[in-house]
């Protein structure tokens, strides 16, 4: 056994020595994890999604045409988006193009005339087809104040109708008639000011504990590193274990690993050497990303013990997936291949890309099946939710099993290799 | 410039010839499109 780790240690030596790779892959997680902050975070932060852009097109030019911007920015959703007015479609159509706006409304001419005549009057929506989210909040807004309006509409028909007759006589208003137009109008308004509550209205939100200051996990970029930074933390140490025991197969296409064996350490301690360097370097590399994001992300490194229980476990999946891969593969490329393929299908099962949270309930499940998976979301119960060793020993166990089970695999293939 | 076709020729067919290739121009992305078409596929009854 001292054969091994004196094996083993002369691998890592190596490594230390020439790490131009390894760092490049250490690269990943965090610069994804700094992309997706800058991505997501503040609005995570901020607990709103951002405002959407709604571009705002008057063809009537009238004084009830000009009034419905006002009304459209002081409704209820007016937190949700942001109007900007525009002279005309080609305006709209540019900015559209560079994606700068969610949709267009337009008071078509004719619209101030349609309302007073109580014949259809109607605005035109123009959803930016290049864009989801935000035409969806535009067309909200939009349905929203349409249907005040429309009740407004009704309790003030008298008015209104005062208004066109006083326009279809074409002269001008008396002090009395001026007096009961505005009357009409105050009294639709005091009519439907019930609806005036939807202005203040507020939701409160009893939270018991120390989490009553908070809300959400994007209150902190701590949490919100806590949240993201596990899955790539996952899915970079999948490429550096493969990185890693490739340096393993080369040195057997190169016939160092033959050169070895006929020494008195024998097949096993080359096996366990090879075992010992990558479950070691993959373990080192994941401490050293722990650390990094606990000071550079400020992630609260909760529970060490079940952090590296969890840890150990998928060290050891890791390196026997890619030991496994090159055990049965006969060159570099074809081990390379395989073991890129294995990573990404498990990356995208496991929710290294899209959280498992989002998925529906048959991927869910199949996400903390795989051990990817399950160690990311262990990490995620740790960090965030403060799950103790007991809560995640399910995932915990999950991990280790397929850890021990692959591991095993390429020991076996391997040592059946080196015999034949 | 017909022994640039050549060449060109001659290299694109040695590429398509590699597994590798075959799975990330044809099978890698119908993976990705799968994947995330179940992911995002518009919920049922809207």
């Amino acid at each position: 056994m001292p054969a091994a780790f004196t094996i083993a240690a002369h691998h890592i030596r190596r490594v230390i020595r020439n790490p131009g790779l390894i760092l490049l892959l250490l690269a990943i997680p965090l610069t994804l994890a700094v992309i997706e902050y800058a991505a997501f975070g503040r609005t995570a932060a901020a607990g709103t999604l951002p405002p959407a852009t709604v571009l705002f097109l008057d063809e009537d030019d009238t004084l009830l045409s000009s009034a419905l911007p006002q009304v459209f920015s002081g409704g209820p959703a007016k937190d949700f988006f942001e109007l900007s007015q525009v002279p005309d479609k080609a305006e709209a159509a540019r900015l559209f193009r560079r994606g700068q706006a969610a949709a267009l409304i337009v008071v078509p001419k004719g619209f101030q005339n349609a309302v007073l005549e109580g014949t259809r009057a109607e605005l035109g929506f123009y959803p930016n087809p290049v864009q989801s989210v935000g035409p969806e909040i535009a067309r909200s807004m939009i349905e929203m104040t349409a249907l005040i309006g429309n009740g407004l509409y009704a309790k003030a028909l008298d008015p209104i109708a005062q208004i066109r007759t006083l326009m279809q006589a074409n002269r001008e208003p008396t002090a009395d008639e001026v007096a009961a137009i505005s009357r009409g109008f105050f009294e639709a308004g005091r009519r439907f000011s019930s609806l005036q509550g939807l202005n203040g209205l507020t939701v409160g939100v009893k939270r018991p504990g120390a989490s009553a200051v908070k809300t959400g996990f994007g209150n902190e970029p701590g949490q919100f590193f806590a949240y993201v930074f596990p899955g790539l933390v996952v899915f970079g140490l999948l490429f550096i274990a493969q990185a890693l025991a490739m340096r393993l197969m080369r040195d057997r296409l190169r016939g160092l690993q033959r050169r070895l064996v006929i020494t008195p350490a024998g097949p096993t301690a080359v096996i366990m050497g090879g075992v010992i360097y990558t479950v070691v370097a993959l373990f080192a590399l994941l401490i050293f990303l722990a650390l990094i994001g606990a000071v550079v992300f400020r992630i609260q490194l909760r529970d060490p013990a079940s952090l590296i229980a969890i840890g150990a476990g998928f060290a050891i999946f890791a390196s026997g997936l890619h030991l496994l891969s090159m055990a049965l593969a006969t060159s570099d490329r074809g081990a390379g291949f395989v073991g890129s393929v294995i990573v990404l299908v498990l990356s995208l099962v496991g929710g290294s890309f899209v959280p498992a949270e989002q998925f529906p309930p048959f991927l869910r499940s199949l996400a903390v099946l795989v051990p990817n998976g399950a160690a990311q979301q262990g990490f995620i119960d740790i960090l965030v939710h403060n799950a103790s060793l007991a809560a995640v020993g399910g995932r915990l166990a999950i991990v280790w099993a397929w850890g021990l089970t692959v591991m095993g695999l390429a020991v076996y293939f391997e040592q059946r290799r080196l015999r034949s | 410039m017909r022994n640039v076709a050549v060449i060109a020729w001659s290299d694109i067919r040695r590429v398509l010839r590699e597994r590798e290739s075959l799975f990330w121009l044809f099978v890698g992305p119908l993976i990705f499109t799968i994947f995330f078409g179940l992911l995002f596929r518009p919920a049922q009854g809207r």
